[in-house]
């Protein structure tokens, strides 16, 4: 016993000058963050970060409808949640779901895990504040007839669409299903008014499609 | 002597012809020819949903069991139900077909190559050649049935080049003489 106690008091972490030196520094810093903690006022510089950060206002289970100049409905957004961010110029979806209206053709319906709708930096038009939208996670183009029968469903993890252009594109892989083929290549543009899709030529992969000859 | 010969030589071609449309009308077994999935790609492609059609750019190559066409540009056409014509464009387009182990493979190459799924059939037209078994066909415009190994070659109208056949007669003179009557 008497030798355990004696390498005990040999061991240089447990001398009482060290233990003494380790108390006054733990003392020092539980004051230093009490006095910060006390302070309300947040630093300038964070707070503007903080604002740009934070949404300005968030809205829950939203449709938002975008008209023409002749009153009639372009597109639709419903999501979930839809948080606006106006210093970035930018609005989040969650679960956002895209409808557009095609001339006298079947509606586009355009769905993904999130989106974000902001403003092309190429553009000066203020009625175009928000005239892009990017939407991200499981993408899935589908458009339907009116005998609810499939007739094609583009999937992706990233589509931009353009509303004002009637345009989506993407450069991300690509999977097309029609009722007489499947697709699959890197990126595509789709023209939402004619229906035309174009899967363009790009050095990563070449465009594969399976064509059911028979059902 | 000389009726003789010509005998001979009549005799020759009937049976060239014989050996050529026997073994085309042997048709390959062991491939699927109506199999149900064609495999196309491309460099790009376009899909246009209002004439529901798409069209494919660039090193194009169509395949499927045993069978495989290459051309620059490949436009598939369908309707409602079906798929309805493939047509390819080269130059030239080319076709291949795999036949049983015995026989050598059909090739055929022309400016244009329509496959029409339905009915199993080839049409190459534009210095279209076709060879099986090592008996070449050229004209203008040929029909091949995928599923029969038969051929039709003709011309649109007289004007265009005439059908020209080349057909491989066997050379073995024990085979020649046995099937002499």
């Amino acid at each position: 016993m008497s030798s355990n106690t004696a390498n005990r008091s040999r061991h240089p972490w447990l001398s009482s000058v060290r233990l003494a030196g380790l108390s006054v520094l733990a003392l020092v810093t539980a004051l230093t963050l009490t006095i910060e903690g006390d302070d309300p006022r947040p630093d300038p510089d964070n707070r503007d970060l903080v604002s740009t950060l934070q949404p300005s206002s968030t809205a829950t289970g939203v449709t938002w409808q975008v008209f023409s100049d002749q009153g009639k409905l372009d597109y639709d957004v419903s999501a979930k949640q839809l948080e606006q961010y106006p210093s970035q110029q930018l609005m989040k979806a969650a679960n956002p779901i895209v409808r557009m209206a095609s001339q006298e053709k079947y509606p586009w319906v355009l769905r993904a895990d999130r989106g974000v709708i902001s403003r092309r930096r190429d553009t000066l038009e203020v009625a175009d504040q928000y005239n892009q939208m990017t939407l991200q996670g499981h993408v899935q183009i589908l458009r339907q007839s009116d005998t609810a029968k499939k007739q094609m469903m583009l999937s992706t993890s990233q589509l931009h669409i353009f509303p004002t252009e009637q345009r989506a594109q993407t450069d991300m892989p690509v999977f097309l299903e029609h009722e007489r083929f499947t697709t699959s290549s890197e990126g595509f543009d789709l023209d939402l008014e004619t229906g035309a899709l174009i899967f363009a030529q790009n050095a990563h992969a070449r465009v594969t499609s399976k064509l059911f000859l028979r059902d | 002597m000389l009726r003789r010969r010509i005998r001979i030589s009549s005799r020759a071609v009937w049976l060239g012809c014989l050996v050529f449309l026997g073994s085309a009308a042997r048709a390959e077994n062991t491939q699927d020819a109506s199999a149900s999935q064609l495999t196309i790609e491309g460099d790009s492609a376009v899909f246009l949903q209002e004439q529901n059609t798409i069209e494919y750019v660039g090193n194009v190559v169509a395949f499927m069991d045993g069978m495989r066409i290459v051309g620059d540009r490949v436009l598939v056409e369908m309707n409602a139900d079906r798929i309805e014509r493939i047509t390819t464009n080269g130059a030239p387009a080319t076709f291949w077909q795999k036949r049983h182990a015995t026989a050598r493979d059909t090739t055929a190459a022309a400016n244009t190559i329509v496959f029409l799924p339905d009915s199993s059939l080839l049409e190459l037209s534009g210095s279209a050649s076709l060879k099986q078994d090592g008996n070449e066909v050229s004209s203008a415009l040929i029909r091949y049935d995928l599923t029969l190994g038969q051929l039709d070659a003709g011309s649109p109208n007289a004007s265009q080049e005439r059908v020209r056949m080349q057909l491989r007669v066997p050379t073995n003179s024990t085979q020649r003489s046995s099937e002499e009557p």
